[in-house]
């Protein structure tokens, strides 16, 4: 935690040479520089968070974020971006975010509500791809979207969320989480098994 | 045709996870917020590290203080020792030839 007096150990690197120069002064005790460094990825960590939480908690998420980076900077080995070791503070981030959510979640999952219920019926309906991706962007989808995500345990919700619908590969999903590529492989294949499971009821139900 | 709908249904879940709004504004004063937190995160952890050195300052100074009287006390019982010793040598010497030689008197 505190930084005076440890000498930076990461590699200088032409494409983080900005990024090192604040971090070295950071790590010297010049704590006001850490600034320049919140000011020049809040908007990466903001979109990062704003994809696994909902939006109420992307300010929270993201301050954690940043004070997460803070106190493991000293950490720091410059061997890769670090906009993505930050990308992989969010995520994990995100993923605590989940994992305290359900502990304290008392109330068994909602079922769908009429809106919800419209947004797919209307979805299953269309015919153009113009009409699918109206339906897309509604805010009936996100809701939807949520809705069945909430079924997943928090490691699946993060998986499926960053193979399946992100379209990261198991190993990014790996980095990004910190678990092993034989871990993730496993919970996305039975994540999606499970949403699939989900989709299929409210296909059926429809 | 159910398939197809599941099909439909994910892709289009898919689409709304890659196509949803990015564009989510934090206050403007989250940066001063974070930055305030570091800071006093960081003084907190000074002013703990100065309490951890004050709790160990009045320890040591109670031992230092401790062995400090224990070694004037071995000093002093060792030289009234070395003084009586020296004056049974002086008094048991008749012919003078310590006290003049080796004391210098």
């Amino acid at each position: 935690m505190r930084h005076n007096g440890i000498q930076p150990q990461y590699k200088y690197s032409s494409q983080n040479d900005e990024d090192c120069v604040s971090i070295s002064r950071i790590l010297s005790g010049d704590v006001d520089a850490y600034e320049t460094i919140v000011h020049r990825y809040q908007d990466m960590v903001t979109m990062i968070a704003n994809r696994h939480v909902p939006r109420p908690a992307v300010e929270e998420i993201c301050q954690d974020t940043f004070i997460r980076a803070y106190k493991s900077l000293a950490t720091f080995q410059g061997k890769e971006a670090f906009s993505h070791w930050l990308a992989k503070i969010t995520t994990r981030a995100c993923h605590d975010h989940w994992r305290s959510v359900y502990k304290n979640r008392e109330d068994t999952l909602t079922s769908m509500t009429r809106g919800m219920e419209d947004w797919v019926k209307k979805t299953l309906d269309t015919h153009s791809q113009a009409e699918f991706e109206t339906h897309v962007h509604k805010d009936e989808a996100k809701e939807t979207l949520n809705w069945a995500l909430d079924h997943l345990s928090p490691q699946d919700r993060m998986v499926i969320t960053l193979t399946h619908l992100e379209g990261h590969s198991i190993h990014e999903a790996a980095d990004l989480l910190g678990w092993s590529t034989a871990n993730v492989k496993v919970r996305a294949f039975r994540a999606r098994k499970k949403l699939k499971n989900i989709l299929e009821k409210i296909a059926g139900e429809d | 045709m159910h398939t197809q709908n599941i099909q439909k249904l994910e892709k289009a879940l898919k689409n709304v996870q890659q196509y949803q709004d990015t564009k989510v504004s934090l206050s403007p004063v989250f940066a001063n917020n974070v930055m305030r937190e570091i800071r006093r995160m960081q003084i907190t952890y000074t002013e703990n590290w100065m309490d951890r050195v004050e709790g160990m300052l009045l320890p040591c100074a109670s031992i230092t203080g401790l062995a400090t009287i224990v070694l004037l006390l071995f000093g002093f019982m060792t030289f009234s020792q070395i003084e009586n010793e020296i004056l049974t040598l002086i008094s048991q010497d008749a012919t003078g030839i310590v006290s003049i030689q080796l004391l210098g008197l």
